[in-house]
């Protein structure tokens, strides 16, 4: 460990990367990941139809959760016809209609109407979407066997995506996703995952993960693939939490997660999205110019008709700064509110110490919660809180890798160098 | 101290004239003067003799009280005036609403003077005809139209068509041996780069009521859109400030309409980011650009014009769509080398469509 992290890590790393993982671990699984739906080139247009929950997890960003902000059915008919309308401004190939919450199976007595809806204007107007349009959920699970959620699946099984956000083990999941009086949701969550498990097997759970429950980050992981998730995607909170000394318990985290999956060969079969081939290498800041995020390309529609770019840039996801709107179902897109977030690129929000970061590849961020933490309103500041994790994630890959080379017979060039 | 700063513009008054696109509901409405507290004024002009710093003033239609005449002809400074101060500040850069150009004309002999001329959408059918009988008035003059964020297609054509006109009479003008300048004609035939409003990067605005703001139109806006206490902004403690520079807008980075004013406050109301332009901002520059171009070739073989570089002809009238291409060159084929072979048909439908959304946005 002594030899990563001398001066010449970082250099040597990049060449690492770029030689030695996309070249030498072509056939390990691990890092691999399933080209998203029409590679990501649908149009996601995202139905906010409740602002209320069941649970109060401990690290929503949806700071505003209420019972009373529910989406009208002539609401969403009219944001409908607005967009199918525009074919010229909605010109994409495909379309995901997703509909989130809070919530959103709250609604589904709502969701099937305006599923319905959707279904009929685009063939009744002929539209190229009939043919390449996908329903989506991201939920609690709460209400999954309900037989009118199960009636609705039935209804829509070809073109539907259902994710159920599992954090982990009991402890773990326990720990944020509770209800409001504190129990936690993991026992409920668990009698609906068969079923959902049945009918999607190719499920894939979003996790996330806080500053207190790092150290579960392991076993969580290690849970979930034993549930039978093989795809397992797994964010840090983007928020102002982290700690000095998270990182190590961090990188200690993933290094044992390695350990395991080298151990158990798990690298040809499963998959986590801490793992990749391609994390942490420095960017070109001509050519690795493009933003991270896809707000403004996205559409997100509340329950007053309103458009956003996302719905973090909504009102009930803002902690401190006024929601950013870019039009209305009614008046159509405001195209000046549109442009920056189309002409965003990394340079342009990036400090000098992210553009000079030798480990940048790979960094995420959210464009919603970088403009609630700005200090003036603005897309173009760019939130560094989870700089130290990304290092320290990146320092975890170079061992994964480091590790499954040496196991798999090749000799890790890093290590030459290092040591 | 912020060593960019050149100038500082100094607001002595709540009802103070309105010279850019901007509007001041107060310069026509209040009684009371609110002039900005004379120990505040003092204690601008000593820092800016301090530190060699100019000083604009606005004033509005109310006579300065004689203290604060007497401070302020201890600074080197320009006032910038309406009007009916006209005769008693010679010196002073007349500010006109485009119905007060006749009775501006009618005394005023002085060919010399700068002169900020504001027109607004109802002005437009009739905008050279008020240039032409400024004729004579002014050496200078900076057009300004007030209400270009909400201005039409149709607006803007009209604009255009006048424009031309503007552009023919200078175009005799300046073959006659007359330099005046217009600076929505004459700016880009000398410009080589950007030399836009640089607010809150080579000058600040400090309001009557002492606090600091990137122009005066912020001020006038809203109060409270404050960038600090004068004397903390003017030290250079202005947050996310690197997005007023050229450097940090994406749109302004790859334009050469040089003489665009790159107006922070529409960018900031229309687009809510102080450094992307509203597309009304860049197709009005664009209007100007061009007919600065046929203004340049129609003079290419007079002098001096026969020794400017030439404005090159171009395609676009919004340079958003240069960056978007650029975007979607960058990012689509990194998306398609995963996409499944049957995907890879549509991309070229993309690029189709890329330039049907470009036309539709430009479109009222």
């Amino acid at each position: 460990m002594q030899g990563r992290l001398c001066g010449t890590f970082i250099q040597i790393n990049a060449a690492f990367l770029e030689g030695m993982r996309l070249e030498k671990f072509n056939n390990v699984a691990m890092g691999e990941y399933e080209p998203t739906w029409q590679s990501g080139l649908a149009k996601s247009v995202t139905f906010i139809v409740t602002e209320d929950c069941q649970l109060r997890c401990g690290y929503c960003y949806i700071v505003g959760k209420n019972n009373f902000n529910k989406m009208p059915f002539a609401v969403a008919k009219t944001a409908i016809d607005y967009i199918l309308r525009n074919r010229d401004l909605f010109w994409e190939k495909s379309v995901v209609w997703d509909f989130i919450g809070g919530e959103p199976l709250l609604e589904i007595g709502l969701i099937d109407q305006i599923c319905d809806y959707i279904k009929m204007q685009m063939y009744q107007m002929d539209h190229p979407w009939f043919n390449s349009y996908r329903f989506s959920f991201s939920t609690n699970g709460l209400l999954y066997g309900d037989e009118r959620v199960q009636r609705f699946i039935r209804k829509n099984a070809r073109h539907l995506s259902i994710s159920i956000s599992i954090d982990g083990t009991k402890q773990k999941h326990d720990a944020q996703r509770v209800f409001p009086d504190g129990r936690g949701s993991y026992d409920a969550v668990m009698k609906n995952t068969p079923l959902w498990l049945k009918q999607f097997p190719n499920a894939s759970t979003k996790a996330t993960i806080a500053h207190d429950d790092l150290p579960l980050l392991k076993e969580s992981v290690i849970h979930l693939w034993q549930l039978g998730l093989k795809n397992v995607t797994i964010n840090l909170v983007n928020e102002n939490i982290w700690e000095p000394g998270d990182d190590v318990i961090y990188r200690n985290q993933l290094q044992e997660l390695a350990d395991y999956i080298i151990e158990n060969g798990l690298y040809d079969t499963h998959n986590c999205s801490f793992f990749s081939k391609t994390i942490g290498k420095p960017m070109d800041s001509k050519k690795d110019n493009g933003n991270w995020c896809g707000s403004g390309k996205m559409l997100a529609i509340d329950s007053k008709g309103t458009f956003y770019p996302c719905v973090r840039f909504a009102p009930y996801s803002m902690q401190y700064k006024p929601a950013r709107t870019i039009g209305n179902c009614y008046d159509g897109l405001d195209r000046n509110k549109v442009r920056p977030f189309l002409v965003l690129n990394r340079r342009m929000q990036s400090a000098a110490e992210c553009l000079d970061c030798d480990v940048a590849s790979g960094c995420a961020w959210c464009q919603g919660n970088n403009y609630d933490l700005a200090a003036t309103d603005t897309i173009y500041q760019r939130a560094v809180y989870t700089c130290a994790m990304h290092k320290a994630r990146v320092q975890a890959n170079e061992y994964f890798w480091t590790q499954l080379a040496n196991k798999l017979g090749q000799k890790s060039s890093g290590e030459a160098g290092c040591e | 101290m912020n060593d960019m700063y050149k100038y500082l513009l100094v607001i002595l008054e709540k009802g103070a004239v309105p010279f850019c696109y901007y509007s001041n509901p107060d310069y026509y409405s209040l009684a009371n003067p609110n002039f900005m507290p004379a120990d505040v004024l003092g204690d601008i002009i000593d820092y800016a003799r301090e530190k060699n710093l100019f000083l604009n003033f606005l004033y509005g239609k109310h006579q300065l009280p004689p203290q604060y005449e007497t401070l302020i002809e201890t600074v080197s400074h320009v006032k910038m005036i309406p009007l009916n101060l006209s005769s008693l500040y010679p010196d002073g850069v007349v500010v006109l609403e485009a119905d007060e150009s006749e009775l501006f004309a009618e005394f005023s002999s002085d060919a010399e003077r700068n002169v900020i001329l504001r027109a607004t959408a109802a002005d437009l059918p009739h905008l050279s005809d008020i240039v032409a009988f400024l004729r004579g008035k002014f050496k200078r003059l900076n057009l300004h139209l007030v209400g270009l964020k909400s201005f039409s297609g149709k607006q803007l054509d009209l604009y255009e068509k006048e424009l031309k006109k503007i552009a023919e009479m200078l175009s005799r003008l300046y073959k006659a041996g007359e330099a005046i300048e217009i600076n929505v004609l004459s700016d880009r035939l000398l410009l080589h780069q950007m030399n836009n409003c640089n607010a809150g990067i080579q000058h600040l605005t400090i309001g009557p009521n002492g606090k600091g703001y990137i122009c005066p139109a912020f001020y006038h806006d809203n109060e409270d859109d404050t960038v600090g206490d004068w004397s903390s902004a003017v030290a250079g403690n202005v947050k996310n400030q690197q997005l007023l520079d050229l450097d940090c807008a994406p749109v302004c980075a790859v334009c050469d309409a040089f003489h665009c004013k790159r107006c922070v406050y529409l960018n900031k109301s229309t687009t809510l980011e102080v450094n992307v332009p509203s597309r009304e901002q860049c197709l009005t520059a664009h209007v100007e650009r061009e007919i600065s171009r046929q203004l340049l070739h129609s003079l290419r073989t007079i002098k001096p014009f026969d020794k400017f570089i030439a404005i090159p002809s171009i395609t676009y009238n919004d340079p958003f769509e240069l960056v978007i291409q650029e975007t979607w060159r960058r990012e689509v084929p990194a998306q398609a080398s995963s996409a499944a072979a049957d995907d890879k048909d549509y991309l070229a439908q993309i690029y189709e469509m890329q330039k049907k959304i470009l036309r539709k946005l430009g479109t009222d």
